[in-house]
């Protein structure tokens, strides 16, 4: 508790005046002979009592008075997170205050014991309560600052430099605006303050060594697109605040107060935290806009990263639209597809500009949107050339908050994957074949997979190298060198996929030592399944092959295509993996990694015609409506041609790795960012490795190998980055505690709170209420005490 | 108000200091203002006839009725009609008190007696005096000869109020003296206790004796009107007592109502007329309520 006038706290000495009055200045009695005495003489003890009691009463309403209004004058403040304490602890002492008054009364005329009793143990309470608070409150407070604006501050200004914070609004950007707002806060700190500007990307920050450099570090603050939460940032703020050596310590939070901004699930830590400093003051300067507009488009989802040349790639997003006109009033916007030219002699610093390839509109989508609703906008685009091509989708509309205008995507065409399907001349390899590269597509010269069909005799000598992968169709028994031969090429990388059947005849051929390295296991017995009961079961859908049935898991009709006999693997080898599995959890799919190549082996065929002559069918998974076998065998293939197909669209904040083919790739690269920056990249570990990829938009790597090679990649926000949605005050309430921080949105409101901040809450208002009630309570007392004697007089 | 009435008034009273003109003022001015006379009651003039009836004495037959009518009637007699009185005055110290320092209690009381004594030999009743403080002190036996107001009056006029007193003892002594049923007309402020003073009184009234209590109080004992701390010393026991007067005034006046409403609830018992008085009260209202209690009894 500080007073801003110490000196009138002598005034409360004033009290004595009442006091003297009362006891020195009683007036000697008129003494005269009065025969009634007697009347006197009967009522004489309890009148006395009530007259002093009154008299007392009065005087301490008297004492009281003065002494409030000395308080008053002396203007005490205490810090405005104790003021609630302090508002207790007067409270407790107007009611031991009563208690005393009351026990006095009961004293004097003489209650029964019990009411006494009581009276006094609730004042022994409220003593009790009344000190202990007050010696808590008077533990926490450190009123050496209060009242004193020129203490020197140990500041943190705290910028919420999210991508939101380019909301435009009064032709400013919100950053702009706490930067505004923040420069003048510093100017006028206290000279000798020391200030540290911490953003979003919430690196540390050291205290500025002047207030000018301060300022220069406000103004260099720029939005980052991997924004840490609010939380994040103000548990560094007080991290750099504890061990500073001034005494006043302040956090000023730059903030639009959007909800994305904090992490509101996790609400107790950061309120414990501040509890813990009760020191540190803590502004929130709200530069947000009330209701904000927006339209924005949502994540980009493409139907593939990695395709071939003349194959369709489908772009799909969602436009959405926050806080417009209401509903039934629609807007109308459009998305553009841009897609660039492939150059692969660009980009290039011509004359210190990046020159770029240019970028062409391909399709335009009108959206009418209204309220906040949200449409999904698809593209499909054919006949990219092969190469890492570029694109972007366009808002047609410039709107307040431009950083979800634009979504960027890039994706790397090349030639179709070549399949070697062997099988024996009796298996129909239309099964397989037309699944993955359809007759029409084939005609149109655009599908992905191009077969070639051999029988396993011709296998021997052929080379495999050329092949990204090789599918065995209900292989016969392969001799050695076969074995060898695919042994070879999967250790080299290739992808082998087998679907054993009954040409296999004889189990032994296929646990030879050859055989045994890449299959799972050692074959058993053929398994029958008596009736229709036994089908493909899948049980999670974690592995990438099943990933695409994992929405529609529970409608999948796997019932409708039974399976009668498959080879049973009594043995596995110990790094083989079961992706799927029939419904009596013997394995129907596996998985075996062998060198660099991968083979999957199928314990049933998935050619079964559905009557074959002279044995019965093993399985029904090629009967009428079989779209599930369809699909599996193109994840089958997809999942051996394109595992190792790199990622091209990245969230802003990811850590970037390109695959980099020593024998193929440069090893050295310029990487040329969105913003026209260029620097090098070195390949290291067959990877180029990039983590600083912030910045929405293409990236660009450009080297020389046998010419210029281009590569890239795309970043883009997350559609989280521009949720606009504004935290409420119970959610700040609930993260960092009620009282504990005071809200500004404008300079003069920041002024004031911290006016508060640092001069604390002052009490005079209260006191000044207080002596009113204590002089109005005094007055009635004494004219109701006084009012029987003039009635009586008259 | 007539140049008479104002002799009621025991303020201008006070300025006539022989008591036999004070006495006659204020009988004059009293019945100056009543307008029925109540005096029909005990005329020693014709009033009334009666029937004759048997056992009447034949002398008080009015014969000048009987040779009108040729009907025997019969004429009321002196004897009946008058009414021996007693003033007792009570000559304790607290009667000399007065706290305006113009008319004590017991100037007051000597005012009403002496009016009381002229009004009552008027009409040729025999008035008596009996004065006591601890015990009967002077008494002078009821005439009705004018000669004896000259004496009542100025025995009246040379009593001082002195000493302690017991009401109640000198009560029944008097209640023991009085042999015919008299009028026993009490001057005291009664600052006693009252149980025995009731009692007493009940005795009094036992004995046959209509009684009239004068309760005279001073204006001062009445309404309190002390202010601050006052230190109060009685004139006959010497006790203080100290204590703020204004806020005492309320108690004190409930004390007195209380004091004054046990003795008017026990004369009502007993049948007595009881009249409490103050010295700022005119006398008309002592004086009229002897006049209505004498009417009462015929």
């Amino acid at each position: 508790m500080a007073f801003v006038n110490l000196s009138l706290v002598l005034g409360t000495m004033l009290v004595g005046i009442p006091i003297v009055l009362h006891l020195v200045m009683r007036q000697q009695p008129k003494r005269m002979v009065f025969p009634a005495v007697r009347f006197v003489q009967r009522r004489q003890e309890s009148n006395r009592r009530t007259l002093r009691l009154r008299h007392w009463l009065l005087l301490l309403l008297r004492c009281l008075a003065v002494a409030l209004a000395a308080l008053a004058l002396a203007r005490p403040s205490v810090s405005s997170n104790l003021f609630g304490n302090w508002i207790i602890i007067a409270a407790l002492t107007l009611l031991v205050l009563l208690i005393g008054v009351l026990l006095l009364a009961g004293i004097l005329t003489r209650q029964g014991r019990l009411l006494l009793t009581s009276l006094g143990v609730v004042g022994a309470v409220a003593c009790a309560g009344l000190l202990t608070m007050l010696i808590g409150t008077l533990r926490q407070s450190d009123t050496s600052l209060i009242g004193d604006r020129q203490t020197p501050v140990a500041a943190v200004m705290v910028f919420d430099s999210s991508p939101r914070m380019q909301y435009r609004h009064a032709n400013r950007t919100r950053l702009e605006q706490a930067q505004t707002i923040a420069d003048s806060v510093v100017r006028q700190l206290p000279p000798d303050s020391q200030i540290a500007v911490l953003d979003s990307r919430a690196i540390a920050p050291v205290f500025s060594l002047d207030l000018a450099a301060a300022r220069k570090t406000i103004e260099r603050v720029r939005p980052t697109g991997v924004p840490r939460s609010l939380d994040q940032l103000l548990t560094t703020a007080l991290q750099v605040l504890d061990p500073n050596s001034l005494k006043r310590k302040e956090i000023y939070v730059y903030t639009d107060l959007t909800a994305a901004a904090w992490e509101l699930d996790d609400t107790a830590r950061l309120q414990a935290q501040f509890a813990q400093a009760a020191e540190v003051a803590l502004f929130l300067i709200d530069v947000g806009v009330e209701q904000p507009r927006n339209v924005a488009l949502g994540t980009v989802q493409l139907s593939a990263e990695t395709m071939p040349e003349n194959s369709d790639l489908v772009i799909r997003t969602t436009v959405s639209m926050t806080g417009h006109a209401a509903a039934g009033d629609a807007e109308e916007t459009a998305v553009e597809l841009w897609v660039e030219d492939y150059d692969p002699t660009l980009p290039i610093l011509r004359e210190r500009e990046v020159v770029l390839p240019t970028a062409r509109v391909l399709n335009r989508h009108e959206v009418a949107l209204s309220g906040n609703d949200s449409e999904t906008v698809e593209f499909s685009v054919r006949g990219l050339t092969k190469g890492t091509r570029h694109a972007e989708l366009r808002l047609v509309r410039q709107d307040a908050l431009p950083i979800d205008d634009r979504r960027y995507l890039t994706v790397t065409v090349c030639d179709p994957w070549f399949v070697l399907v062997v099988a024996p001349s009796d298996v129909d390899t239309s099964a397989l074949v037309e699944a993955i590269a359809p007759y029409q597509y084939r005609l149109e010269n655009r599908a992905t997979y191009v077969c070639k069909t051999i029988t396993p005799e011709e296998l021997v000598n052929h080379d495999l190298a050329e092949y990204a992968a090789v599918a065995i169709l209900d292989p016969p028994p392969l001799s050695g060198s076969s074995w060898g031969q695919l042994g070879t090429y999967v250790r080299d990388g290739g992808q082998l996929a087998l679907f054993l059947g009954h040409h296999a005849g004889d189990a032994s051929a296929f646990n030879s030592a050859d055989a045994q390295e890449l299959l799972p296991g050692r074959l058993g017995r053929q398994y029958r399944v008596a009736g229709r009961d036994e089908y493909l079961a899948p049980h999670g859908y974690e592995h990438p092959i099943l990933r695409p049935l994992r929405s529609i898991a529970t409608s999948v009709p796997w019932g409708d295509f039974p399976v009668f006999r498959y080879w049973s693997l009594p043995e596995l080898a110990n790094d083989a993996v079961v992706v799927l599995r029939f419904g009596n959890q013997h394995p129907a799919l596996l998985e075996r990694r062998v060198g660099h190549g991968t083979v999957l082996t199928m314990t049933t065929p998935i050619t079964e015609r559905e009557r074959p002559a002279g044995r019965q069918a093993w399985n029904e998974l090629a009967g009428p409506g079989d779209w599930p076998r369809f699909i599996l065998v193109n994840e089958i293939m997809r999942y051996l041609t394109q595992h190792d197909a790199g990622r091209y669209n990245y969230t802003a904040g990811q850590d970037i790795a390109l695959a980099n083919h020593p024998d193929q790739d440069p090893s050295r690269y310029l990487l040329f960012t969105p913003g026209g920056e260029t620097q090098p990249v070195q390949a290291r570990d067959d990877k180029v490795t990039i983590s600083t990829a912030e910045v929405p938009g293409v990236y660009r790597l450009k080297g020389e190998r046998d010419g210029p090679v281009t590569r890239g990649f795309a970043v883009n926000l997350p559609a989280s980055a521009s949720r606009l949605e504004r935290t409420t005050r119970e959610q700040l309430d609930a993260v960092l505690g009620a009282d504990r921080y005071q809200l500004a949105v404008n300079q003069e409101q920041l002024v004031r709170e911290q006016g508060r901040q640092r001069e604390g809450r002052e009490f005079f208002p209260f006191l000044v209420v207080l002596v009113t009630v204590t002089l109005i309570l005094e007055q009635l007392l004494a004219n109701r005490f006084y009012r029987d004697t003039d009635t009586g007089a008259s | 108000m007539s140049s008479v009435e104002k002799y009621l008034k025991p303020e201008v009273i006070n300025q006539i200091k022989r008591l036999d003109l004070r006495a006659q003022f204020v009988v004059r001015g009293f019945l100056q203002g009543l307008h029925a006379s109540p005096f029909q009651g005990f005329s020693v003039e014709f009033s009334e006839h009666r029937k004759y009836t048997a056992g009447d004495d034949p002398k008080d037959i009015d014969w000048l009725v009987f040779a009108k009518t040729d009907k025997f009637y019969v004429k009321k007699f002196e004897a009946e009609t008058n009414i021996t009185g007693y003033l007792v005055m009570d000559l304790s110290r607290s009667m000399g008190y007065t706290y305006r320092q113009d008319l004590s209690k017991f100037d007051y009381a000597i005012c009403l007696a002496a009016s009381l004594c002229y009004l009552m030999i008027h009409q040729q009743d025999p008035v008596g005096l009996i004065t006591f403080d601890q015990r009967v002190r002077d008494s002078l036996a009821p005439r009705s000869k004018r000669a004896h107001l000259g004496n009542l009056l100025s025995h009246l006029s040379r009593l001082q109020p002195a000493g302690e007193t017991d009401v109640a003892h000198s009560l029944i002594q008097i209640a023991a003296m009085l042999r015919h049923h008299s009028l026993v007309m009490i001057f005291s402020d009664l600052l006693v206790d009252t149980e025995p003073v009731i009692r007493a009184l009940r005795q009094l009234r036992h004995g046959g004796h209509d009684v009239i209590l004068f309760h005279v109080l001073d204006e001062a004992e009445v309404q309190f009107p002390f202010q601050g701390t006052v230190e109060l010393e009685d004139p006959e026991t010497q006790q203080r007592v100290r204590l703020d007067a204004d806020h005492f005034r309320r108690d004190y006046l409930q004390e007195v109502e209380a004091f004054r409403e046990t003795y008017r609830r026990a004369c009502f018992q007993s049948g007595i007329d009881y009249v409490p008085l103050d010295t700022s009260m005119p006398f008309d209202k002592a004086l009229l309520e002897y006049l209505l209690s004498r009417q009462a009894r015929f």
